[in-house]
């Protein structure tokens, strides 16, 4: 290193203090895009490392265990009175879904050239292949979510062999009740919290 | 280190483009649909599965995602008609947590969204308004409004973590009202990630904007505005634009009425090294609410290339006006940031300003690195690096240069 260059840097540290007091003092002294550069691994995103569902989580779905008798049914909502539609939980955001309608301008200027509708772009956000979602009741789309993730859990842990459809029927139930038994828990066909930390599954 | 953001893939049923999130399964297991940012569903997911997985539970096949991606060399046969995605070319390409874009007929798969890289960015638009001469990315006229689309479903499917997330084009603020819907939803969806998004500034101009982002009123929200010169003639001539330095200029100081973070961006080539000084002193002085200074190695790619006469200038041989502009702005509490410059080209004394700045998808190490002890801290070389743009102050660092780069960074 030249001696300039070594007195510039000590210059540097000395003529930083007159700028203490002034509208500067304010700035910070780290570049803004710190976060930027600084090498991060090839690591997943941050994800908690507690358990999934502390154990006092609202889970409208464990509610499920009065269902048994009408493990036949396609549809969780028929018959029984004892399940009322969950209200603690809520679909993502409702505000995104508003983002879905492109304002006039988009629409009519995507149309003049030809390209596909905005909406039909890349298919609908719903499911068509999935049929449960068609009912209107928002959350029957998340409990069927649900249901399926259950059934997928179950499935790798060879206590379901029944389609993946999110239906809660008499197979699932009974995969669920021999899990249940298995694991020390109270056997009672429900999607309880502490069914769902030992299948390792998040409530929604 | 470089991965490149595309990959050809064998693909079976697809009878319509696709946005897809690429889940494992034990993703789907513990967190569902949630593992998207936005409003999603089972039909939103591509599961990637390996073709053990698949055979030893081959109930999967009836989940209602969207397909399957088998992430390897796969000669099998489904036995159903879902939509399938395997035999990668480069496996690595497509990984969990990705968001891919699939179309009818293309056998390639686009990454529009890499779990845990800093350098995702939506792309809002090929038009831009200026023509600069180092342009790295030169502008098409064309209605691309369709991104606007694209873009507000791909920050549903991303991650909802902590992330940087870029907005380029083109210039994104031609389309005013597509990129304030972009950002009020990064800010109702994306809440944890901060945004920076690359614009000329020059729309700003009109103090609409000052009331449009004042009320979306993004917590996490930065502006990088380039700035060539201290005069409009010399600004203008490098954005190939007649009145665009005082259009920038207006459009800066409605973004300080608006409250936003600003910062300035200068490529540095044969026209802007001169009087980097003198740009230094014109930012200090007159756009004191500016919080970074960015000055930039060129990336010669695009128009760059063709302007290669007027533009090259050998880094080693601006490091004095450098040196007095970066000193000048540090010492007076203005943070400065050296991009794009390998260690090898910039004075010992200037290392701690240097950044590691290239987007991961296009950094790579000349074959000079190899024998060099600092590829670990050095920004490295775009992937359009070539012969000529190749300074004659290239070498490896040996461990005793090096470590003065371990003292200067105290």
């Amino acid at each position: 290193m030249k001696l300039l260059d070594r007195w510039k840097i000590l210059l540097g540290g000395i003529t930083l203090l007159p700028v203490a007091g002034t509208a500067f003092a304010q700035t910070n002294s780290l570049p803004l895009a710190d976060a930027s550069w600084e090498p991060r691994g090839n690591g997943q995103s941050p994800v908690f490392a507690d358990t999934l569902n502390a154990p006092d989580a609202i889970n409208m779905y464990a509610a499920h265990s009065s269902h048994r008798s009408h493990s036949s049914h396609s549809s969780h909502y028929s018959g029984s009175g004892g399940y009322s539609a969950p209200r603690y939980y809520s679909p993502p955001p409702a505000s995104t879904r508003s983002y879905t309608a492109p304002s006039s301008t988009h629409s009519s200027s995507s149309g003049s050239t030809g390209s596909s509708t905005s909406n039909s772009l890349y298919g609908p956000s719903g499911s068509a292949n999935n049929p449960s979602t068609t009912r209107t009741r928002p959350s029957e789309a998340q409990k069927n979510n649900l249901v399926m993730r259950v059934q997928t859990a179950l499935m790798v842990r060879k206590y379901y062999f029944g389609k993946i459809d999110g239906m809660m029927g008499k197979g699932t139930r009974g995969a669920l009740m021999s899990f249940q038994m298995d694991n020390a828990l109270t056997v009672n066909g429900a999607m309880d919290t502490q069914t769902l930390n030992a299948l390792g599954i998040r409530i929604p | 280190m470089m991965l490149r953001k595309d990959t050809h893939v064998e693909i079976q049923h697809l009878t319509e483009p696709r946005l897809l999130k690429v889940i494992s399964l034990e993703e789907l297991i513990e967190q569902g649909t949630a593992v998207c940012a936005g409003d999603v569903g089972f039909d939103d997911l591509l599961l990637w599965s390996p073709a053990v997985e698949l055979q030893r539970n081959p109930q999967l096949l009836s989940l209602p995602v969207a397909g399957f991606l088998i992430p390897e060399q796969w000669d099998g046969h489904a036995g159903v008609d879902r939509l399938l995605i395997h035999s990668p070319k480069d496996p690595d390409v497509v990984r969990p947590g990705d968001v891919i874009a699939l179309t009818p007929g293309n056998s390639l798969v686009r990454v529009l969204y890499r779990r845990g890289s800093d350098s995702n960015l939506l792309f809002m638009t090929d038009r831009c308004n200026s023509l600069c001469l180092m342009c790295s990315q030169p502008p098409k006229d064309i209605d691309d409004r369709w991104h606007i689309e694209e873009n507000l479903r791909l920050i549903d499917l991303m991650d909802p973590g902590e992330e940087n997330l870029g907005i380029s084009g083109g210039e994104p603020t031609l389309y005013r009202d597509g990129l304030l819907e972009i950002l009020a939803k990064c800010k109702a969806v994306l809440a944890l990630k901060s945004i920076h998004v690359l614009s000329n500034g020059r729309l700003f101009k009109d103090p609409d904007w000052i009331e449009s982002l004042t009320s979306i009123d993004h917590p996490q929200l930065s502006w990088g505005i380039p700035l060539y010169a201290d005069n409009a003639s010399d600004h203008d001539h490098v954005v190939q634009a007649p009145g665009a330095f005082s259009e920038t200029l207006q459009g800066l100081y409605n973004l300080a009425r608006a409250n936003q973070i600003v910062e300035i961006r200068v490529v540095l080539s044969q026209l802007t090294t001169p009087r980097l000084p003198e740009l230094a002193h014109y930012i200090f002085r007159n756009l004191p609410f500016v919080r970074h200074v960015a000055l930039m190695g060129i990336e010669s790619t695009g128009l760059a290339r063709k302007h290669y006469e007027a533009l090259w200038i050998d880094p080693m041989d601006y490091q004095d006006s450098l040196t007095q502009a970066v000193y000048f702005l540090h010492n007076r509490g203005l943070p400065v940031s050296l991009y794009n410059l390998p260690l090898c080209l910039v004075p010992e004394h200037l290392w701690r300003f240097t950044r590691q700045s290239i987007s991961d998808w296009k950094n790579l190490f000349i074959d000079a690195c190899q024998q060099c002890v600092a590829n670990k801290q050095c920004s490295g070389f775009f992937k359009s690096h070539s012969a000529r743009w190749q300074s004659r102050g290239v070498q490896p660092l040996s461990t005793e240069a090096f470590s003065a780069y371990a003292r200067s960074a105290q």
